[in-house]
């Protein structure tokens, strides 16, 4: 059943990723909001954050201008530049995944745990708001694999629009990681 | 562009993508979800009307949460925590906004289907199971979650807290992540939709008011959910995974628990961010309903649309910044409190405006009184009463007095059941011809009326006299306080009108099957309606418009519009929006 809807289906889903950008920000605001309330609750533990977490946000800085790069050779039909370009950046994702598991393994080695006896919820927050970004970047990392197989086999010759879509949500991961690593640093180290 | 296409049956009603199977979907879901909540309230009121005696019903419909026929006191809790939920949320908010959403958003801009009919599909589906799931958990070993609908840690974060804290609050915390996540999604569809999809000429503001209070309700909904969310998810962790978001210097049993440094007022805090605009995201669509019924059956303009619309925007602004009122007995620094008491007072500017609104539409109107019309009235009044006792609860000195009493179950029951549940009702009496191109029997439906609004003042206007006596919600039984005797009989005939009630809703239940199936066809615009969605056909086709998309020229709004000589302007007493301006003939602005 497919109706063809009168108006360009390209703004309708950036207009969907919009109002679902709007959502995730809420959600995040929720659980930072809820550590600004757990610090001055008392019994909050500070504690190093160790430095890989900041060579993460660098990768994930740099990925966000790579795409944006490919994203404007592939506007220009550059089509071989724009696919290195889009290579690099999922290297890069992949790198910044890897430097968030990295990151969490020193921080058990520090004796900082999640849970359990000897956590604190200044140590489980900073796990599980990780995470969830995580989880959210493996699903823009699932939309870069889309697109750059796509890019590869030349689907988008015709328009960029879905290239544009998953850029926008890329941009707006590396965004809300920024801000989540500078608010939790400040919140733990402060 | 042709819509003639086959479709099976699997593909036309069960996973459909057109929006209005996915509304005639979710309002039925719903209303079978209200039928079990509402069944649910006969037993705990028969328990609080007659206490501590044997039912046979018990038996038949409680099994062994009634052994020998008295009502066990942890499963009471679990009777009320579920009527809740699935009143607020399944209910009222997924049946209300699901419904209407669905099948007006489409057909009252002029647009053919959704943005993304398959993610209104999806959002139906996931809905579904969050109903199966938490209608499953009903019958698990431990019983429901009995934390009430608000689930307060530690009650609901700690498994050995009391039976219901165990599988049943697990699978209560699995259903309400569909949840959001289902409302989520319906909440992305309206919004885009309606603000990229509106036919030719359909300006922001030639919007019905159903509209408006639609997308209100959608923006509420993506800005609030996804902080009950994040509450749930660290619920989740407190519960399995050794967390202290939440927990601290807890004992059971003589035993202190390993967890420590949480706070539970943190997530009273999260949950009433979501809480109270939940209210709203409850209300608005029925406000909207009322505004587009009023004015219809008035055959009079409604008054004040920009005033409406406004008013509508404050309220939403407002309801993020007022849920420290739920909150005022937690120790809140009272400077805070003035503050949270500030801005819910405020509230009452806009929703007074919104009523007198209402009022004045009304006011020498040529008033047909429908079904559709009386709940609508029914809602302006129970509006009024509910809002009223509003005033008292957000403000921190009188609430304190009267928390965690019957004068709040009164107050929430009147201004937020009540006014949703009508308005939803008005809803369905309205637009039952377009859901399903047959008419409703309109000597049933005044019964329906007439009892159901006699029967829910009966049943919640004696509650603010309880509270003010300072009755307690959540207790099982009184009988262990001699002061509160004085209320048996009256707590009785509360009960009896609950009874009254439910018997209201099988006449409506008749109503609405019977008449599904074989009552007699409707017309094209029964109602004399100017909206967009009387100018489809009757019977559904995919698509809407057999043909091109109406083109919009006015507001719909325009009944009795005479000129400068006093007679109508087109010879009857509405225009539609798709007719042009006559010569002359001034929009209104």
């Amino acid at each position: 059943m497919n109706i063809t809807l009168d108006r360009n289906q390209s703004i309708i889903h950036k207009s969907l990723l919009w109002v679902g950008i709007i959502s995730i920000v809420m959600f995040f605001a929720g659980l930072t909001s809820a550590v600004v309330v757990s610090k001055t609750s008392g019994n909050w533990v500070s504690y190093q954050i160790p430095s890989v977490f900041l060579i993460s946000t660098l990768l994930i800085v740099t990925s966000s201008f790579t795409y944006q790069m490919g994203l404007k050779l592939a506007s220009s039909q550059s089509w071989n530049a724009a696919k290195s370009l889009f290579v690099v950046t999922g290297i890069l994702g992949v790198f910044f995944m890897v430097a968030q598991f990295y990151g969490w393994n020193q921080l058990v080695a520090q004796g900082i745990f999640a849970t359990g006896v000897k956590s604190n919820v200044s140590a489980s927050y900073f796990y599980l708001i990780v995470f969830l970004h995580l989880l959210h970047f493996v699903a823009a990392m699932i939309s870069w694999a889309i697109v750059t197989v796509k890019t590869f086999k030349n689907r988008y010759t015709h328009g960029v629009s879905k290239i544009e879509v998953s850029v926008l949500f890329w941009h707006f991961l590396t965004g809300l990681w920024v801000y989540v690593f500078f608010f939790l640093q400040n919140m733990i180290q402060g | 562009m042709s819509h003639e296409h086959h479709q099976s049956f699997i593909s036309k009603y069960v996973f459909s993508t057109d929006h209005k199977m996915i509304a005639k979907q979710f309002l039925i879901t719903g209303f079978i979800m209200g039928f079990v909540a509402l069944v649910m309230s006969v037993l705990f009121r028969l328990q609080l009307g007659w206490p501590n005696e044997k039912f046979d019903i018990y038996n038949m419909l409680l099994g062994s949460w009634a052994s020998d026929g008295v009502m066990a006191p942890d499963k009471y809790l679990s009777l009320v925590t579920m009527h809740g939920t699935l009143m607020v949320f399944f209910l009222l908010t997924a049946g209300l906004s699901g419904t209407f959403s669905n099948l007006l958003i489409p057909l009252q801009i002029g647009a053919r289907d959704m943005a993304s009919g398959f993610i209104n599909m999806l959002s139906y589906w996931i809905y579904l199971g969050a109903s199966v799931i938490m209608l499953i958990s009903l019958g698990v070993e431990g019983g429901a979650a009995s934390a009430g609908w608000t689930i307060y840690p530690p009650l609901s974060a700690l498994p050995q807290a009391i039976p219901g804290s165990g599988l049943g609050m697990t699978l209560w915390l699995i259903a309400m992540t569909l949840f959001i996540a289902s409302s989520l999604l319906g909440s992305l569809n309206y919004i885009v939709t309606i603000i990229n999809l509106r036919t030719k000429g359909m300006s922001m503001t030639r919007l019905p008011l159903t509209i408006w209070s639609f997308l209100i309700t959608a923006v509420i909904g993506v800005l609030s959910f996804p902080v009950l969310l994040s509450a749930a998810l660290l619920l989740v962790f407190d519960r399995s995974f050794g967390t202290s978001f939440y927990l601290s210097d807890i004992y059971i049993g003589g035993q202190a628990l390993e967890h420590f440094g949480g706070s539970p007022v943190l997530f009273q805090h999260l949950f009433w961010f979501l809480g109270h605009p939940e209210v709203y995201i409850v209300l608005l669509p029925s406000l909207g309903i009322t505004s587009e019924i009023v004015s219809t059956m008035s055959r009079k303009p409604i008054f004040g649309y920009k005033v409406m619309i406004y008013s509508m925007l404050a309220i939403a602004g407002l309801s993020f910044i007022v849920w420290g009122h739920h909150m005022f007995v937690t120790g809140m620094n009272p400077f805070l409190g003035a503050v949270f008491t500030l801005t819910t007072l405020l509230i009452a500017i806009p929703s007074a405006i919104k009523v007198f609104n209402y009022l004045t539409t009304l006011w020498k109107g040529n008033i047909v009184f429908s079904p559709a019309m009386l709940f609508s009235i029914g809602l302006i009044s129970t509006f009024i009463t509910g809002g009223v006792t509003g005033l008292i609860l957000g403000d921190s000195t009188l609430d304190i007095n009267v928390h965690d009493t019957y004068f709040v179950v009164g107050h929430f029951h009147i201004v937020m059941g009540l006014s949703a549940i009508f308005g939803m009702f008005a809803g369905v009496y309205h637009w039952f011809p377009k859901l399903f191109g047959r008419m409703m029997n309109t000597r049933l439906g005044y019964i329906h009326f007439f009892i159901t609004i006699i029967s829910a003042y009966g049943v919640f206007f004696p509650m603010h006299i309880l509270g003010l006596a300072g009755v307690p919600r959540r207790y099982y039984t009184n009988s262990a306080f001699p002061m509160f005797d004085v209320f048996i009989d009256m707590n009785t005939m509360m009960s009896i009108f609950a009874i009254l009630a439910f018997i209201a809703q099988l006449i409506f239940m008749y109503n609405f099957i019977y008449n599904a199936v074989k009552g007699p066809k409707a017309v094209q615009n029964p109602w004399n309606s100017n909206s967009l969605e009387w100018s489809t056909p009757v019977e559904h086709i995919h698509g809407n418009w057999d043909g091109p998309i109406p083109e919009v020229h006015r507001w719909p709004y325009d009944y009795s519009k005479v000129n400068e000589q006093g007679d109508y302007v087109n010879g009857t007493d509405f225009i539609p929006q798709t007719t042009p301006l006559y010569e002359g003939e001034k929009e209104h602005s």
